[in-house]
């Protein structure tokens, strides 16, 4: 599990990125599933599925963080994390941007999926798999995604 | 065979997610070890420990001494697994914080290292000084050797026992003899790795009976 986790590190951090958008929770998301999968690594049976397990433990870590989030944000100015700031927008590209934006306003499951599929370039079966529901789901989820996303940008998907 | 719109999502997110350059990345600390992980973990265990108290220990004034001491202690326990040892017996110093060192005698580290010697699970006995422990400090954590001085160290004896003796008893004994700080069973530390400085300090505080739980 370690193993794992030191070399796909820079992946997951990447990940957890994506769905909370500054580096330093993104680490500490990763950190924290570290830990917690660390303590529990006796418990896996199959240690083909470890990677599998590790991207829902840090997509669980970043739900925690988003929900959290939520809460304390929710009667204050909504909170916009770095790489969706202003200042990132020159690394990242207007359009880039633009995109992040959209897929951000996603329902948390699009989002997930979306960023699965389209970032780690996973399979349907290995999206449904880190995010716990099945394969038909997962497909249904991405397609679903992306004609939201096509829509909010204004484009055909 | 993408539809421009995959295209424009994976262009924008590979250019999110490259905004994490690789080398600024903290490295991921363990938090526990395992058999099997032997030396790995307990090192990454002891950085995780000591990582956590380095920014409360730079913060602390000078004459928070008393933490310094049980810094150092906790510090030495890094010189544990020397691959010889198997319990290590600290001494008392003067101002340690240890509750079993308030109002004793200075020690008589002959006398000490004769009842230890007299013990039947003892096969070797080793003393470790101020000097040696504080250079093994500084070896394994120069940061933290800058908060701490050579005279915080305690003194220990290593000891390594017989095989299929009492260890416990030995631990129990050894504890009693006056002028002893504390007992630590090789392993036990680790086990309680990212907590063990706060057990220390609840078990300096008198909060805590014991620094040292069997696993």
């Amino acid at each position: 599990m370690a193993a794992i986790f030191a070399e796909h590190h820079l992946g997951l951090v990447r990940l957890a990125l994506i769905m909370v958008g500054d580096q330093a929770t993104a680490e500490d998301v990763v950190q924290e599933a570290f830990a917690r999968t660390h303590a529990g690594r006796d418990r896996l049976r199959d240690p083909d599925r470890a990677l599998t397990y590790v991207r829902s433990a840090v997509l669980n870590g970043c739900r925690s963080v988003l929900r959290r989030r939520a809460t304390v944000f929710r009667r204050a100015v909504p909170y916009e994390p770095p790489v969706w700031s202003a200042e990132s927008a020159a690394l990242v590209g207007e359009d880039r941007k633009e995109v992040l934006v959209a897929l951000r306003a996603l329902p948390r499951r699009r989002r997930e999926a979306l960023t699965l599929r389209y970032y780690f370039d996973l399979s349907d079966q290995e999206v449904a798999d880190a995010m716990g529901i099945s394969g038909s789901t997962a497909r249904s989820t991405i397609a679903r995604g992306l004609a939201a996303l096509a829509r909010a940008l204004g484009e055909h998907a | 065979m993408n539809s421009p719109m995959e295209d424009r999502l994976h262009d924008a997110l590979s250019a999110a997610a490259a905004t994490v350059a690789p080398e600024t990345i903290r490295p991921l600390h363990a938090p526990a070890r395992r058999r099997r992980w032997r030396v790995d973990v307990r090192f990454m265990a002891i950085a995780v420990t000591l990582a956590g108290v380095v920014a409360a220990v730079a913060l602390w004034p000078a004459e928070r001494q008393e933490q310094r001491l049980v810094l150092a202690a906790g510090v030495s326990l890094t010189a544990l697994d020397d691959g010889v040892s198997d319990v290590s017996v600290y001494l008392c110093k003067p101002e340690s914080p240890f509750p079993a060192c308030k109002g004793a005698a200075p020690v008589d580290r002959n006398a000490v290292q004769r009842t230890l010697q007299a013990m039947p699970q003892v096969e070797e006995i080793r003393f470790e000084s101020q000097e040696e422990a504080f250079a093994e400090f500084r070896r394994s954590r120069r940061d933290l050797a800058q908060v701490v001085v050579v005279d915080d160290m305690p003194e220990s004896f290593r000891l390594r026992l017989r095989p299929g003796t009492d260890w416990d008893a030995l631990v129990e004994a050894a504890t009693e003899i006056e002028g002893v700080s504390m007992v630590i069973k090789q392993g036990c530390y680790a086990l309680q790795s990212s907590s063990w400085f706060r057990r220390a300090v609840s078990f300096l505080s008198g909060a805590d009976k014991e620094l040292c739980r069997a696993p």
